[in-house]
């Protein structure tokens, strides 16, 4: 249910903001005017005054930025923040070079992902390429191409844009016929050869590779679990799975002064609540033919999580105009999501335990607030506290991250890693986006993550501390699944 | 198409059930497994066959026998796991679970069975060799998958063929003793040939393959791809490819080679696409389409249907003579699981001098049809396959339904081009030889006609204003002794007496008073026999005289004894008397102005002449 409430909630956003979109377009065309011009003299400038020397030096460790093609400030953060995902361009790569295979396909059916493969690919390498500044024009042609209409001058949601990404790559996938036509022989011959032993068909022939939905999804793809218990006589339905791509979580109403953490935000998302008038069957029986609209219990969690993203700041106040929460909320660096990882019902006692676990961790938070805000004065280096650290690490200031990195690491199952931050200035009718996200890795590094971090907006790139990272208001968090050492790849 | 998928796994206590599940799920091995996994259920967009699916776990330790029994009978599939390294869990697959699951399903209801061989990882070698003579011995048994939790191997592969095994099953297409599909799958097949087979010349060419291709795959064909289907079928088969095209032993021997190689998906497809259920039936939902007809509406064929049911003619017309032998009306109704047309039809509509029916017959036996059972015309439609051939949603759209007949009489116009004309009359009047003159068979021809092919309608075209349209004669009998509602509902009645019989007009006289004297459908009485010598008729007004005081047109004389085909004026004016019924009722409204313009006159003048008087008195 919070699902389907912010789907709605999010529409009506976008449906404001394009009715508003109209009035700002005279407006937005003389500023791009303006802006073009001030452009031309920097770079006149830049051109006359700036030494070769000076270029190169600035090179290192930087990625290229994106020109802004008119209000696209929103497409080149996400396009950096999706450039920060490992996972996302490997996978890319595979979907890409699977497509240019298949001789059958024609170019202009998998345009949208090679020109994203293109510009990803520029935006994630290590080595100094020959651009400053990308162009990322290819990639909205391919995506007018999918009847997504996009005005130069028309301010777009970068959350939106990410869903229009997620669907149309879906959709090119997809594309591949399921069904082997009965004129095919190119595919009944390539079956002949693969010849698999350890299945074996009615039929009598080998059997055919089969269509891989099952597993080559999108890494930002999920599952959730839900179920509904009835309260009366604690019958549960079948746990129901859903898909999703992102998860929208909507800031809970916390105490005054105390801070909003993304835990809290997604115990909100997965706590139980109370539905009426839904029959039970169960009850229907027992009551013998009484018909009582029994009270049911519905759960959700997530559970298998790939790799996660996070983000909502829009919220109606109570005229019911749409205003920006400005709160800001804590996150880190590491994520744990073991406990949001669902168990049977069997385990019931074991989700117990958690939860004191969870109880337990909460009271000493109290004295590790005020612990930091005394710390804060004194050390700096000290990590933002929050509810998923154990309650031993919070009466030791001075503790450094690694050690921090290393407990984690060593007990958590479901850890996931900060990859890139994107975050909104300004308000409802107008603002602007920008990204904060990792170096690219060097290629022969042990880890695909670099530590060093970048703060990006459209073609201004500059070095950024985490500290800086952690501090700002995130709208849309991208965290990326770490594997154990010693762990087998996954297939 | 069935709307979910419910799979259950079941097996000994220890070789993986719950793995197998949470392995699938969470695409990792669990490390902890309790018991039993709660019943999962999977959206439709996650599942490679785009199914909603249902998996439910079996735990020995925690259900009883009589929950088992019920979820063997709610499975769709059925996947019983075995462990490759335990030689007793292999053993129970046929000692125990098999045996137990045939006893708890319908028989009549099949329930395939998967085979699964969890913890591969654990062995070397492949446990097939005992495994495969299990499958030969059960013919229930889909697929056997051997896979391992642990390593992720065979995962996807194991669910996707427990859907496969609902969604396309083997059982009704092939079998694999005999290496042939089933007879049932080759009648189905054979009749989707003759529907693609668009020239009826035993072959499909290269036009009727493109045609094919893209209604059942919806994918462009490339050319290079239709020389190599004919290259593989000339390589396995002498007579699969003919002229160039493919004859219905090459196209037969295609299915037979993709359900072989394990593609059956494919030939489940191309039946789903022509209408045909999981049993090889055609579906009600494709021979009778939901379809409405409002009261006081008629049904009748739009153009494209026409169109249609031409060329079908065109297409069985080998020897072009513009009618159907019987042997081309055979073949024409092949597609038919029965014959629809019995040896009456041959009465109802035009014939030949061979008694064969013709184009215009055959299309008016086609008008009747679905005038008088629009239902049994939808479903004829769909053995000839219109909805695939026209790229239509179904045979609805085939039809169209005329106007209110109420709103036609307040517009004095309608849209219909099929009028339905009762005859009615004492018994041996005359009214068979009507209907049949209406055929243009004279008395000669009539006399030929056997007892038991006779007919009770007749429907051809007669031209109105130049329109081409359709009257339907239906010959009401007369042993029923009150006339039931659909008797008297029609367009126009034709009232036939016997010139020579005095006692014939009693009856039409009587019918004519009780049921349309003060109805707004046209009348028209027919003296039939008129070559015959008139005699008085018993009743007491002559019928000139009757026709007159009830203001009939006069009597319509009429005879079938006729050298050559009786003349077809008399069903014109029939016709047109259907097509315009406020004419014959604008007679008295003219009679009932007059009258009223005279009254009022006469008023006027009165009123006139008293206001004269009046003012002389005040001089």
């Amino acid at each position: 249910m919070p699902w389907c409430k912010q789907g709605t909630t999010d529409k009506l956003v976008r449906e404001f903001l394009r009715t508003g979109a109209a009035a700002r377009n005279k407006m937005m065309k003389n500023w791009g005017v303006i802006g073009g011009i001030a452009a031309a003299m920097a770079a006149g400038v830049y051109v006359l005054w700036g030494p070769i020397s000076d270029r190169r030096k600035k090179r290192k460790g930087m990625v290229p930025g994106l020109l802004n093609l008119g209000n696209t400030c929103f497409m080149n953060s996400l396009l950096q923040g999706l450039a920060a995902c490992p996972s996302f361009i490997r996978w890319l790569e595979d979907f890409t070079s699977q497509n240019s295979a298949d001789r059958e396909r024609t170019e202009r059916e998998t345009q949208l992902s090679r020109s994203l493969m293109q510009l990803l690919k520029a935006l994630s390498s290590h080595d100094p390429g020959e651009d400053d500044v990308l162009d990322a024009g290819g990639l909205l042609e391919a995506l007018r191409l999918y009847r997504w209409h996009i005005s130069s001058f028309e301010e777009q949601d970068a959350h939106e844009l990410f869903h229009v990404l997620t669907s149309s790559l879906e959709e090119e996938q997809e594309r591949q016929p399921r069904v082997a036509h009965l004129f095919d022989m190119q595919t009944l011959e390539k079956s002949v050869e693969s010849k698999e032993k350890n299945i074996s068909c009615r039929s009598g022939g080998p059997l055919h590779p089969i269509p891989s939905l099952w597993r080559t999804r999108h890494p930002f793809h999920g599952r959730l679990t839900s179920y509904m218990a009835c309260k009366r006589c604690e019958q549960q339905s079948p746990v129901h799975y859903d898909s999703f791509d992102s998860l929208s979580l909507s800031i809970p109403s916390i105490q005054w002064g105390r801070p909003v953490t993304l835990d809290q935000c997604l115990q909100h998302f997965i706590s139980s609540e109370t539905i009426k008038e839904v029959e039970c069957e169960n009850c229907t029986k027992q009551q013998a033919g009484e018909l009582v609209n029994g009270e049911v219990l519905e759960s959700q969690r997530t559970t298998f999580v790939k790799q996660l993203k996070l983000g909502k700041r829009l919220t109606w106040s109570k005229e019911g105009s749409p205003i920006k929460r400005q709160e800001h909320v804590q996150f880190t660096e590491y994520l744990s999501l073991d406990r949001y990882k669902h168990c049977s019902a069997a385990q019931s006692q074991q989700k117990t335990s958690r939860t004191n676990k969870a109880k337990a961790s909460a009271d000493p938070k109290d004295k590790a607030i005020a612990n930091g805000v005394d710390s804060e004065h004194c050390n700096n280096n000290k990590p933002q506290s929050n509810g998923t650290f154990p309650s031993v690490f919070l009466h030791s200031p001075g503790l450094s991250s690694q050690l921090n990195l290393t407990y984690d690491y060593s007990t958590s199952e479901y850890l996931f890693r900060l990859t890139a931050v994107l975050v909104h200035h300004g308000d409802m009718h107008s603002g602007h986006f920008i990204t904060y996200r990792r170096c690219p890795a060097a290629p022969r590094g042990t880890s695909p993550f670099s530590s060093q971090w970048l703060w990006v907006s459209d073609d201004s790139v500059r070095k950024a501390s985490l500290q800086e990272v952690l501090s700002s208001s995130a709208y849309l968090l991208f965290y990326e699944r770490m594997q154990r050492p010693g762990l087998r790849v996954e297939e | 198409m069935r709307k979910d998928v419910r799979i259950l796994l079941v097996g000994e206590p220890k070789v993986g059930k719950t793995s197998l599940i949470m392995s699938l799920v969470s695409e990792e091995f669990p490390d902890e497994v309790p018991p039993r996994a709660e019943e999962i259920t999977i959206p439709a967009d996650v599942t490679p066959e785009r199914v909603p699916t249902h998996i439910v776990d079996y735990s020995e330790a925690e259900q009883s026998d009589e929950q088992l029994y019920q979820e063997i009978t709610k499975a769709n599939v059925i996947c019983i796991v075995y462990s490759v390294n335990n030689k007793k869990s292999i053993e129970k697959v046929t000692s125990h679970w098999i045996p137990l699951i045939n006893e708890r399903t319908d028989k009549d209801s099949r329930v395939p069975l998967i085979l699964v061989g969890n913890k591969s990882d654990l062995v070397e070698h492949s446990s097939m060799e005992t495994i495969l003579p299990i499958m030969n011995q059960y013919s229930e048994i889909e697929t056997c998958v051997e896979c391992s939790a642990k390593n992720l191997k065979n995962i996807s592969e194991l669910f996707y063929y427990a859907q496969k095994a609902v969604l396309h099953p083997t059982g009704p297409l092939y079998s694999p003793e005999e290496k042939e599909m089933k007879p049932s799958c080759i009648k189905a097949l054979t009749r989707i040939f003759k529907i693609s087979d668009l020239d009826n010349d035993g072959i499909l060419n290269d036009n009727e393959l493109n045609f094919f291709q893209r209604t059942c795959f919806n994918i462009p064909l490339a050319p290079q791809a239709l020389e190599d289907v004919k290259n593989v079928v000339r390589k396995n088969m002498t007579d699969g490819v003919k002229d160039n095209g493919l004859t219905l032993k090459g196209f037969l021997f295609l299915h037979t080679l993709f359900i072989q190689r394990g593609r059956h998906e494919t030939t489940w497809t191309v039946l789903r696409r022509f209408g045909y259920d999981d049993d090889l039936e055609l579906t009600q939902e494709y021979l009778f389409p939901l379809f409405k007809i409002p009261p006081d509406c008629t049904t009748e064929l739009n153009h494209n249907a026409y169109l249609f049911l031409q060329s079908v003619f065109d297409k069985h017309d080998k020897d072009r003579d513009c009618a159907l032998s019987p042997d081309e009306l055979k073949d024409l109704f092949k597609v038919f699981p029965y014959m629809p047309w019995g040896p009456d039809v041959n009465n109802t509509v035009c014939t030949n001098e061979q008694g064969w029916i013709t184009y215009q017959g055959y299309l008016s036996q086609w008008t009747l049809t679905t005038y008088l059972d629009v239902q049994r015309c939808l479903e004829y439609l769909g053995y000839l396959g219109y909805s695939i051939i026209q790229e239509q949603e179904s045979q609805a759209a085939a039809i169209t339904v005329t106007r209110n007949k109420r709103i036609d009489l307040q517009k004095k116009q309608t849209q219909r081009s099929v009028f339905r004309c009762n005859v009615l009359g004492a018994r041996g009047c005359g009214k068979s030889g009507f209907l049949q003159a209406f055929l243009g068979r004279n008395l000669v021809r009539q006399k030929r006609i056997r007892e038991d092919h006779k007919s009770y309608y007749a429907i051809s075209t007669t031209y109105v204003y130049g329109q081409e349209k359709y009257l339907l004669l239906h010959e009401v009998l007369p042993d029923v002794e009150f006339l039931s509602e659909a008797d008297l509902a029609c367009d126009v009645v034709c009232l036939v007496y016997d010139i020579s019989n005095p006692r014939s007009f009693e009856y039409c006289a009587k019918v004519y008073k009780k049921h349309f004297m003060d109805s707004k459908t046209p009348c028209v009485i027919i003296a039939a026999k008129s070559d015959l010598h008139e005699a008085r008729q018993y009743y007491s007004l002559s019928p000139l005289d009757f026709c007159r005081k009830h203001k009939l047109h006069p009597p319509q004389l009429f005879t079938c004894n006729t050298t050559e085909a009786p003349s077809k004026d008399l069903y014109t004016k029939l016709t047109t008397m259907a097509m315009y019924p406020h004419m014959t009722q604008a007679d008295l409204k003219n009679s009932t102005f007059w009258l009223r313009a005279s009254v009022g006159a006469t008023v006027f003048a009165v009123l006139g002449f008293a206001m004269y008087k009046a003012l002389l008195k005040q001089r």
